[in-house]
């Protein structure tokens, strides 16, 4: 089969996961001039909130329910979005303002990353103390979850399609366009992009320079926290979900250029799509080369791995670098 | 609760992992120490070191041995009760792609571990072949990642060797079998029988003496004028280039010398254990944990470096002891504790003490005055004027 609806739809909710942690990490990029390493944990910590939601409104018992979106999505954007402010506020400021170099902060991203994992494992040995000593008999039923859960089985489906598939990509079209207002038909939005341009020049005029960044570390962190709340319907829960998942979100932002929130969201969503159908076509053709049924979705990663290098090589500015008009009117789609 | 301590036990696993920590870290330290290389994708390389362990030398001994002593190794899968029924003379053959295979692994390994008892020198011969391919191959893998890294620069050359180590590592080392079994690993063949029961400490004898050749070696690279231009690479690139130096064969140099020092470092620590699995390999092992040990050491100091090696390593066997202790207490293991303690000690050390223990000191070179000193005794034969010139009253 050429084309294969359920994987697309697949693919909606995985691509709308990496594009909204692509472009979230873009926006700490541009603010810190640091790339984040802990930012795909970030995501786990959001996607541990989901199933503390499963667990404390009893949606365990009663089976899916829209209540995991409700109350997932503000939980994980306030608890995310918290830790980011804190690694910005503690870590990361402090450090750039001894005047540490940017290897000295990635290190200590890493740390960050290194703690927050450890952080992720005391808290799934605690949940799995919990569910084990419960008397209750369907929250006994949960004890592996914190380790190897599949969260999809208690989201909602809308009309046969599962509600992560619908809601991912449209998270990610209100964020991207919710960006693009605020950041043009605002006061703050506008202090936020003079701050960011030039930070010298926008405190002589009166912007506080660390409240926008201090906000825009929050904003990025909350994203990435929605964006577990989708990942963890695609995939397995784990406090390393986000080691391998990183290189992805890495790929996206450097598709995207590193420079731009929107190409951010774009090179996310293509590295995604790249991904799954990478390997869907790459198991279809060695599948018929071999006679034999290949399995290769371990290996997403390796598409990501070579877009990252084709990118730096070839356009190391990323797609936002690209004259797309002249590349358009070349191709013969505009005059 | 009282806790046994075997000192021995301890001395010696200490010793192993401090051996072992100091090859890839002062590696790490001549990229990111002195040549500003940022390689955020250490366990790549150590982890190539024991992937050519244990994919290429387990099937280049089976080969070997199923050629050259054909009669002797079918004389003892006949001999064991087991595997004589699985393995017919036909399968001969076949060998070594059974023996780097997780099924045939296990049964294999005690015959060839029996093999090598009654042949230890070609054990011998085996590992010194396998570890010059190891360091071989680790420094082919540093060419190629050279390519990239030669143009890019600081946080893109960290994110492409941080994806790149963790592809590698954990997916196709952990899900891809032809490679080191998978998700399970292979045994290796226990080359060094020459130590008999004595295998483990002979081969931390071998890695502490390594370790010290490579300190001598970081050494004199980093007191050399090619240490003096990496540092000069480092710190000012346009100036270094405007001076003529060539800071691409720097850099391609100083990645090569290192990646294949780290492959060194994991072949061994392959050998070591006895086998092989992707898992041993991550990033918090082989690349947190080194950055971790240089900047609490010292950036740019190979001194300083065994101290932050030694330093850690001393508190991971404490927490090693103290564990027993702290698990009834704590309703979680404790060793999450010391990676959560780990994040801290690194971002700590760089907000207090950026520079390390012991910081960077100027190279070693010879001193000015007795350069001076010699020249003027060549050249200036008059005893008079070679006062004047030392008072700086005329000048040469």
């Amino acid at each position: 089969m050429v084309l294969n609806v359920q994987l697309f739809l697949d693919t909606m909710a995985y691509a709308s996961v990496l594009g909204l942690l692509s472009m979230s990490l873009t926006l700490t990029y541009i603010v810190s001039r640091v790339p984040n390493f802990a930012h795909a944990t970030f995501a786990a910590i959001g996607s541990y909130m989901v199933l503390i939601v499963v667990w404390l409104l009893g949606i365990y018992k009663t089976g899916p329910s829209w209540g995991v979106y409700y109350a997932s999505l503000p939980l994980s954007f306030i608890v995310v979005g918290a830790v980011a402010l804190l690694q910005y506020l503690i870590v990361l400021r402090p450090l750039a303002k001894k005047g540490i170099s940017i290897d000295g902060l990635m290190i200590a991203t890493l740390g960050i990353d290194i703690i927050l994992v450890g952080l992720l494992n005391i808290s799934a040995d605690f949940l799995e103390e919990i569910f084990q000593q419960s008397p209750d008999k369907d929250l006994r039923k949960l004890v592996t979850y914190p380790r190897s859960g599949y969260l999809s089985s208690y989201e909602p489906t809308i009309m046969g399609v599962t509600a992560s598939s619908i809601l991912g990509p449209l998270l990610l079209v209100v964020s991207t366009v919710g960006f693009y207002l605020f950041l043009t038909r605002t006061k703050f939005g506008t202090a936020m992009r003079a701050a960011i341009e030039n930070p010298q020049l926008a405190e002589t005029l009166g912007i506080n320079v660390n409240l926008v960044y201090s906000i825009s570390w929050f904003i990025a962190g909350g994203l990435a926290g929605i964006a577990g709340v989708i990942m963890v319907m695609t995939t397995k829960l784990n406090p390393t979900m986000g080691w391998l998942l990183i290189v992805s979100v890495f790929a996206g932002s450097i598709v995207g250029g590193l420079g731009s929130l929107f190409w951010g969201a774009v090179g996310g969503l293509l590295i995604g799509f790249l991904e799954q159908f990478g390997v869907y076509y790459t198991q279809i053709i060695l599948g018929a080369l071999t006679g034999e049924t290949v399995s290769l979705g371990n290996y997403r990663q390796v598409f990501s791995l070579g877009a990252i290098v084709v990118m730096l090589l070839v356009a190391p500015q990323g797609l936002a670098s690209l004259n797309w008009g002249k590349i358009l009117s070349r191709l013969g789609l505009r005059r | 609760m009282p806790i046994e301590l075997d000192i021995g036990t301890l001395a010696q696993s200490l010793a192993y992992f401090i051996a072992a920590y100091t090859i890839v870290t002062l590696s790490l330290n001549l990229e990111a120490g002195f040549t500003g290389i940022p390689n955020f994708g250490k366990h790549l390389f150590v982890a190539a070191g024991a992937f050519v362990v244990a994919s290429i030398g387990n099937r280049l001994s089976a080969y070997i041995v199923s050629v050259l002593y054909k009669d002797e190794i079918l004389k003892l899968i006949q001999e064991d009760p087991l595997l004589s029924k699985r393995i017919t003379e036909a399968d001969i053959g076949s060998l070594w792609s059974m023996y780097a295979d997780p099924l045939g692994n296990r049964d294999l390994d005690r015959i060839m571990d029996k093999f090598f008892a009654q042949h230890p020198e070609l054990g011998i011969l085996l590992f010194i072949l396998i570890l010059i391919l190891a360091v071989a191959i680790g420094g082919l893998l540093g060419l190629l990642i050279s390519y990239p890294a030669l143009r890019l620069r600081g946080e893109y050359l960290a994110i492409l060797l941080l994806a790149a180590a963790e592809m590698v590592v954990m997916a196709i080392g952990y899900y891809w079998k032809p490679l080191v079994g998978g998700t399970t690993g292979l045994f290796l063949p226990r080359y060094l029988a020459v130590f008999g029961q004595k295998v483990i400490l002979g081969v931390t004898v071998l890695l502490i003496l390594a370790a010290v050749a490579m300190y001598l070696y970081a050494q004199r690279i980093a007191n050399s004028p090619a240490g003096r231009m990496m540092r000069a690479v480092r710190d000012d690139e346009l100036a270094a280039a405007s001076l003529g130096k060539d800071i691409a064969k720097v850099r391609r140099d100083v990645i090569i010398i290192s990646s294949a020092m780290a492959a060194l470092a994991g072949a061994l620590i392959a050998i070591h254990t006895g086998s092989v699995v992707s898992t041993h390999y991550q990033r918090f092992s082989w690349t947190f944990i080194p950055w971790a040990m240089m900047i609490v050491g010292g950036v740019a100091n190979n001194s300083g470096v065994v101290v932050g090696v030694a330093i850690i390593m001393i508190l991971q066997k404490f927490v090693d002891i103290v564990k027993p202790m702290l698990a009834p207490v704590v309703p979680f293991d404790p060793v999450w504790l010391y990676q959560i303690g780990l994040g801290l000690v690194i971002i700590l050390m760089l907000y207090m003490r950026p520079q390390g223990i012991i910081p960077e000191k100027p190279s070693r070179t010879v001193n000015f005055e007795e350069i001076f000193e010699d020249v003027l005794e060549d050249k200036v034969e008059d005893e008079q004027a070679k006062k004047m010139i030392r008072e700086g009253r005329a000048t040469p």
